[in-house]
């Protein structure tokens, strides 16, 4: 992924991701607020069945924490979804323009962060609401977006080059993710008495950023050991490239 | 005479990624070589190879083997209606089209208006794509490839053309574009344009190239092969 032709073809990403963004909400009649509607009737709703389940809650905090990690959940699971088939569904594009795979990519990743943007709004209704807020914290979830979204790209091209490698792929990426949705703390929170809870936490790098993304919005980033976390991921993701170089390569000769 | 184009023994082959389908070698030790001013004919049958050998001319494949060489700005119209989504308007189409083909932001405006006057849909031009005609959004399309400026310009195939009307403003455009160019490769079926266009022609047959050289010799050769009778 070459830093250089991503800065020099900035203009085509960000239009195209722009232009993908108009083009989706222009064939729906909510448009935008679709996204809204969306998060604000699926925290409602979880902090009711939860509220029944459970029993006695916090209902500030419990919608405050489902909230953030949703809003996290949507941008993780639209952004992987939409990966295992851009070449392809981009095919026509790939084989009549000189336009890089990776521009497609961060086209995706820059389409996917502004459609992120617009349920902003009601994340800091409710954390405003719940008086669980603090304008360092809004810093702070907003630099564990970013992060997280910059880790998402190597992953995000590895899972598009080898869904035209591996058509079968395209199959298993939604079903996988719909279980990780359950194996990280999304709609849960970790508890220390349960070791399983506690592993999956351990083990999961969505499970960090969740976390960090939760305890951000309560401005405690400090119980999360959050910098050693990212920088563990990042090393992570360097191996993953490294393993991974041979898939990583152009796949217009297989479209 | 100075050569625009110069291919050396390109190979190109097609990776499965089926495991009970192999590797298909779609191109095989192909050379060629356009010179300033030269027209050429690619003919062949369906699936010899033209569209690839052209997107491997324009640079938007790779060749598995050998090399292109190229001493001019290629332009390849080769799917007209690429990138275009039918939600947005002509304009919003042709802006996406021109920032992806990295026209300077200066041109950018100007180029809209010589098409939006060219296609001539009045205030369609605006409105959504799916709105529009077959025969409109064929106007746009042209009115798009043949606005912008080429130096050496691959064209697969004729355009579709809309009706009568503007198929004579058309093929006027297209006799301007072809004279304006450096250089041309035109893959065709049309053997009457071919001869009328073009000085050399090369046939594309089980992926090499079975002939080389006087449009008249290649077209009589490439309808033999397909007829022998």
């Amino acid at each position: 992924m070459r830093l250089a032709t991503l800065i020099k073809d900035r203009e085509i990403w960000l239009h195209l991701g722009w232009r993908d963004l108009r083009i989706q909400y222009g064939r729906s009649r909510l448009a935008p607020l679709w996204s809204i509607v969306n998060l604000s009737v699926s925290v409602l709703g979880l902090v009711l069945a939860q509220g029944i389940l459970v029993g006695n809650i916090d209902f500030n905090l419990t919608a405050s924490k489902l909230a953030v990690s949703l809003w996290i959940w949507y941008f993780f699971s639209a952004f992987l979804n939409e990966c295992s088939t851009l070449f392809e569904s981009e095919r026509r594009v790939l084989l009549n323009s000189h336009i890089d795979e990776n521009v497609l990519l961060f086209k995706l990743l820059w389409k996917h962060l502004v459609n992120s943007l617009i349920p902003v709004p009601v994340i800091i209704t409710i954390l405003s609401f719940s008086r669980v807020i603090h304008w360092t914290g809004v810093w702070s979830l907003t630099s564990v977006l970013i992060l997280f979204s910059l880790c998402l790209l190597l992953p995000g091209l590895l899972l598009a080059r080898l869904s035209v490698r591996h058509p079968n792929l395209r199959g298993v990426v939604t079903p996988a993710i719909q279980m990780m949705f359950f194996f990280s703390p999304v709609i849960w929170s970790p508890n220390p008495e349960i070791q399983i809870s506690q592993l999956a936490v351990e083990v999961n790098p969505l499970a960090w950023v969740l976390v960090a993304a939760k305890e951000a919005a309560g401005d405690n980033l400090e119980g999360t050991n959050f910098l050693p976390r990212v920088a563990i991921l990042s090393c992570l993701l360097v191996a993953l490239y490294a393993l991974a170089a041979n898939q990583l390569s152009s796949v217009k000769d297989r479209l | 005479m100075n050569a625009l184009l110069d291919v050396v023994n390109v190979d190109f082959i097609r990776r499965h990624h089926s495991r009970s389908s192999r590797d298909k070698a779609i191109l095989k030790n192909v050379s060629l070589q356009l010179s300033q001013g030269e027209r050429l004919a690619l003919l062949g049958s369906n699936g010899s190879g033209k569209t690839t050998l052209l997107r491997l001319l324009a640079g938007i494949l790779q060749p598995t083997k050998g090399t292109i060489n190229r001493f001019g700005r290629v332009s390849a119209m080769i799917d007209p209606g690429f990138g275009m989504s039918d939600v947005l308007s002509p304009f919003e189409n042709c802006r996406t089209r021109l920032i992806m083909d990295r026209t300077p932001k200066s041109e950018i405006n100007q180029i809209l208006e010589q098409v939006e006057r060219f296609a001539d849909i009045g205030e369609h031009f605006q409105r959504p794509m799916n709105v529009l005609s077959s025969g409109m959004w064929a106007r746009v399309s042209f009115a798009l490839m043949t606005s912008v400026p080429h130096e050496i310009l691959l064209i697969d195939e004729g355009f579709g053309l809309a009706d009568n009307n503007f198929r004579e403003k058309a093929s006027i455009r297209l006799g301007e574009l072809y004279r304006g160019v450096d250089a041309l490769i035109l893959a065709s079926h049309d053997n009457v344009l071919l001869r009328q266009l073009c000085q050399h022609g090369i046939v594309l047959q089980n992926q090499a190239v079975a002939f080389a050289g006087p449009i008249d010799t290649a077209i009589d050769f490439h309808t033999d092969c397909v007829d022998p009778s």
